[in-house]
């Protein structure tokens, strides 16, 4: 199946895993309609199918069932249309986020998100993790952004939700639901998405200190004082530092705040920032003008991501930022009980927590001990209504302790959704919630 | 559909006296109309075209006692559906003959309010505007401020998604909604999202959120708060032609301002309110005003409002004014937000169209607009957010005059189909109910509804939760088969 896009070596497909599995067969289809055929054709055979953009998430949820096809949409990348005057963009799913934000700077806009991804991740796979990165504090996530889909089904319909308006309430809000359901319902190949001005100015500063309460309290009185930073993180000086992390101070934690937007607005929110933080700052805050696309923050944005090692572990806790402190102290507990060392970011202002357990150099093989700790820490959370997501992590753990942790009526209506819109589970089967 | 005697009558003795029996010992006596005075009032919702008694309502007090009274009417194959204040303009909350109201203003009750995480736990009965004024100390506000907002309930802006002025920059209810309390279509009861705003696996909350009442009823509600911004400024600029009025919106927001809020009022909308108790001292000698307002810190708006102003005047307006004071910005907002009931004093009734288009196309859609009302010979004015392109074209009418309404009638469909050829959508934020339904088929195929219809079955699977809206039901009986002509 010849189609355009980037092409994809044979060998380069052929050592595509997914937790281990090895791909039945691939398909790169290079329009919808040969899509939805190769869907309906699969489902009559109960064949399975993994759709995947720029394979930059393959190991996001658990551990597939089986893998007959994979599925590339590398055939489909265009951008369909671009009409900066309405803030509109329509591309197919297979086209980059670099991609998207090159056509869009032409016209002093972008689309307001900044995950994780490298130049081969895919709008449609980014869409499937429901994706974004520090500034989701002003700008949300990727679903937020979208105004329509359309989504080939796992029988094979070609259907749509949305539309190309700003506000749209005809039908369900599909566009916001489809958002981080990982391909599990269907396939999208072409989105409507809604632009942003790029912002005239931005500016970030640091705050180093060893003690944890005050950054927090400081991160919290700048959303307090109602001010609107773009991105707010915590998390250890050498995390944040890119040239010479080991020269920071083990001990050494910092908050990084960006503010964007007119000049004149991002000014005065700096001063307000120095102001407020001054007797706590111990030194002085370093601000920094920044430009598009800065590397600090693309930084922060990899946290977790930038060793492909198939044995790191990387836990995204959803939890009020308030339980922070304490659930640092349960991490540093196991670390010190296990001999497991460990790093961290938080998000301020978001409620998210990232805690990154690298792999060990001389990594065991046993994953247990972490296991049950992850369970009590899950029960301990679910108490506050809190969640702990396994965003990465080995197949050997992922089979101990299953990653999204929904249960209940919520986890039942999901799989009853799946019955009602994948009846033969042929899409990513055994990946998402509740391992199906 | 009829409010006569006789289907009142009919619809009063429809309920079997045990059913009655027995939902009068869930939420109480007191709490179960069946007079056909009283049902009434709720046979219909602001769309008064629309009409039919229910069978009974019931003001359930909790989640228990909704879903006690939903199982009750399950077993008894009673359809039912919630409604909030009837403020409604798509006949959501319009009962289908025999149907039981599930009326929810006695769950009117703020249980919580946290500044420190911006959040706010309420019954779905609470007022709109009574949830902003009870987080004023704090600083804070539920941010979806719909034109209705001083009648219209949180569950009820849930339901539609509602939108409003301010949405422009902060966006719909969707936008607002961290978590769900509600009983499903079946009977159960689900919690459903995170007050911590990422609930792991699929987001039910976004599926719930504008469902119209066809998955459940929102019990409780998890909502987000919004910092009150620390400056606001308010230009009332006026054009003598409405093209300029049009190209100005489009290029304040191309050029990266986003206002808080963007409206547009017509020279007949003018009229209206000008005429009315709420008149706002908008200039009457011109063909459209927009209302911008831009918010934000002191520091830099003055500049953003200088470039607002050199956008407009590059657009030859008449007028510009800026409110000078809290009072006159008050004054030009209850001028825009009443200029509904401002309508009632030139007819009985008014349909109030809602569609939206791609931005720039406002100015075509508009002329467009005043084309059909004259093909139709009606008066129509347009009071709208232009700044998300979601026009309001209200068309005023008498319905005891027969052929007038069925001019109205048909000049909104035509609205709508010259929406749609411009590449926008039936419903911007009024929603579809029953009044759009027969729209439906005109954006989406059956086999997107088909979608539709199999998610509604997993939370309603009877289909006795608010039958007959928001989604058309298939045209041949039999169940349909996906891909069957897929290409
Ligand atoms: C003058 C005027 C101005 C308006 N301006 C705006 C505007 O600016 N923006 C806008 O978006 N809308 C506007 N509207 C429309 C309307 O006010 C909104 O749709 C509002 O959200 C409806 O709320 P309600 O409480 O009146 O709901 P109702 O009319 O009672 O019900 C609406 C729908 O919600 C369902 N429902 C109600 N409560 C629940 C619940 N607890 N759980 C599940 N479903 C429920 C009902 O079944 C029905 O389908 C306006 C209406 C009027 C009359």
């Amino acid at each position: 199946m010849s189609a355009p896009g980037t092409p994809q070596t044979q060998e380069a497909l052929s050592a595509v895993r997914i937790d281990g599995r090895t791909i039945g067969s691939w398909r790169q289809p290079a329009g919808e309609a040969e899509l939805a055929a190769l869907l309906a054709e699969a489902n009559g055979r109960g064949q399975s199918v993994i759709p995947m953009g720029g394979r930059s998430h393959l190991d996001w949820g658990n551990p597939p069932r089986s893998s007959d096809i994979g599925l590339s949409l590398a055939g489909m990348d265009q951008v369909v249309s671009c009409r900066p005057d309405d803030m509109l963009l329509t591309v197919q799913a297979g086209c980059t986020l670099h991609r998207i934000q090159e056509e869009l700077a032409a016209h002093r806009q972008f689309l307001p998100v900044d995950p994780e991804a490298g130049p081969e991740s895919t709008i449609g796979g980014l869409v499937a993790v429901n994706a974004y990165g520090p500034m989701r504090l002003q700008h949300g996530r990727l679903r937020d952004h979208i105004l329509g889909i359309r989504v080939v089904t796992a029988e094979g319909a070609r259907t749509k939700c949305g539309g190309q308006v700003v506000k749209n309430v005809s039908g369900y809000d599909l566009s916001k639901f489809y958002a981080g359901s990982l391909g599990w319902l269907g396939v999208f190949t072409e989105f409507h998405l809604k632009t942003a001005p790029l912002a005239e100015y931005a500016c970030s500063g640091r705050i180093r200190q060893s003690d944890f309460s005050a950054l927090q309290r400081i991160g919290q009185q700048i959303l307090d004082r109602g001010l609107a930073p773009r991105s707010q993180v915590i998390a250890p000086g050498r995390v944040l530092e890119a040239t010479d992390p080991a020269g920071v101070p083990e001990e050494a934690l910092e908050l990084a705040v960006q503010f964007a937007g007119h000049p004149e607005s991002v000014a005065w929110q700096c001063r307000q920032v120095s102001e407020l933080a001054g007797p706590l700052a111990g030194e002085a805050i370093r601000w920094v003008e920044e430009s598009a696309g800065d590397p600090f923050w693309q930084r922060i944005s990899r946290f977790g991501f930038d060793s492909r090692s198939p044995d790191d572990v990387l836990l995204k806790v959803i939890a009020p930022f308030s339980l922070t402190a304490d659930l640092l102290r349960e991490c540093r507990a196991f670390s010190e009980r296990s001999g497991r060392p460990f790093t961290w970011l938080c998000y301020a202002g978001c409620n998210l927590l990232w805690v990154l357990f690298p792999r060990r150099a001389a990594e065991d093989g046993s994953w247990a001990e972490l296991a049950s700790w992850l369970e009590t820490l899950r029960r301990r959370l679910r108490t506050r209504r809190a969640e702990l997501i396994l965003a990465r992590a080995p197949r050997e753990l992922k089979e101990l302790f299953e990653v999204w942790g929904v249960e209940g009526r919520p986890l039942e209506l999901m799989l009853q959704i799946k019955k009602q819109l994948d009846p033969k589970s042929i899409l990513n089967p055994g990946r998402y919630v509740g391992r199906q | 559909m009829s409010t006569d005697k006789e289907t009142r009558k009919k619809s009063a003795s429809e309920l079997p006296p045990a059913v009655l029996g027995e939902l009068r010992k869930i939420v109480g006596a007191e709490n179960v109309l069946t007079d056909p005075v009283d049902l009434l009032v709720y046979s219909c919702d602001a769309i008064t075209y629309h009409q039919q008694s229910p069978a009974a309502v019931v003001f359930p007090a909790d989640t228990s006692q909704t879903a006690a009274a939903v199982r009750l009417l399950l077993e008894n194959d009673i359809p039912f559906l919630p409604r909030g204040s009837g403020t409604g303009l798509s006949g959501g909350a319009l009962p289908l003959p025999g149907s039981v109201v599930l009326q929810t203003s006695h769950m009117n009750r703020i249980l919580s309010a946290d500044p420190e995480n911006r959040m706010a736990e309420v019954q779905p009965g609470v007022i709109n505007s009574f949830l902003t004024k009870a987080l004023e100390p704090m600083k804070l506000h539920f941010a979806p401020d719909p034109s209705s907002q001083v009648a219209a309930v949180l569950g009820g802006n849930i339901a539609e998604n509602a939108g409003g002025p301010h949405c422009l920059k902060y966006g719909v209810t969707g936008n607002h909604v961290l978590g769900l309390e509600v009983v499903l279509g079946d009977g159960t009861v689900a919690g459903l999202g995170s007050p911590w705003g990422d609930a792991a696996g699929l987001d039910l909350v976004g599926l719930f959120v504008g469902s119209e009442g066809t998955l459940g009823i929102c019990t409780q509600a998890t909502l987000k708060l919004t910092p009150l911004p620390q400056a606001v400024q308010t230009l009332l600029i006026g054009f003598p032609r409405l093209e300029e009025a049009g190209r100005t919106v489009s290029q304040i927001i191309a050029g990266g301002i986003i206002p808080a809020a963007l409206e547009m009022i017509d020279h007949n909308g003018i009229e209206a309110v000008e005429q009315s108790v709420y008149a706002a001292g908008y200039p009457r000698d011109v063909a459209a005003v927009l209302l911008v307002e831009i918010d934000g810190f002191q520091a830099g708006l003055e500049e953003q409002a200088q470039r607002i102003r050199a956008i407009a005047e590059a657009n030859h307006p008449s007028v510009i004014r800026m409110a000078r004071n809290e009072e006159e910005r008050a004054r030009l907002w209850a001028g825009r937000k009443r200029s509904y009931g401002a309508q009632g004093q030139l007819a009985p009734d008014c349909l109030v169209q809602d569609v939206t288009v791609p931005r720039s196309l406002l100015p075509e859609m508009l002329e467009e607009v005043y084309r059909i009302a004259e093909e139709y010979d009606l008066h129509i004015s347009n009071c709208f957010h232009a700044g998300d392109g979601n026009l309001h074209p209200h068309l005023l009418f008498d319905r005891r005059d027969k052929a007038l309404t069925n001019r109205v009638l048909e000049a909104a469909g035509q609205i709508v189909k010259a929406c749609l050829a411009r590449g926008g959508t039936i419903s911007g934020e009024h929603g579809i109910g029953v009044d759009k339904l027969p729209y439906m088929r005109l954006v989406f195929s059956e086999e997107d509804l088909e979608v539709m219809r199999r998610l509604r079955s997993v939370f309603n699977p009877r289909n006795l939760c608010n039958p007959g809206k928001l989604i058309p039901e298939p045209e041949k009986c039999e169940s349909r088969q996906f891909g069957a002509d897929a290409a």
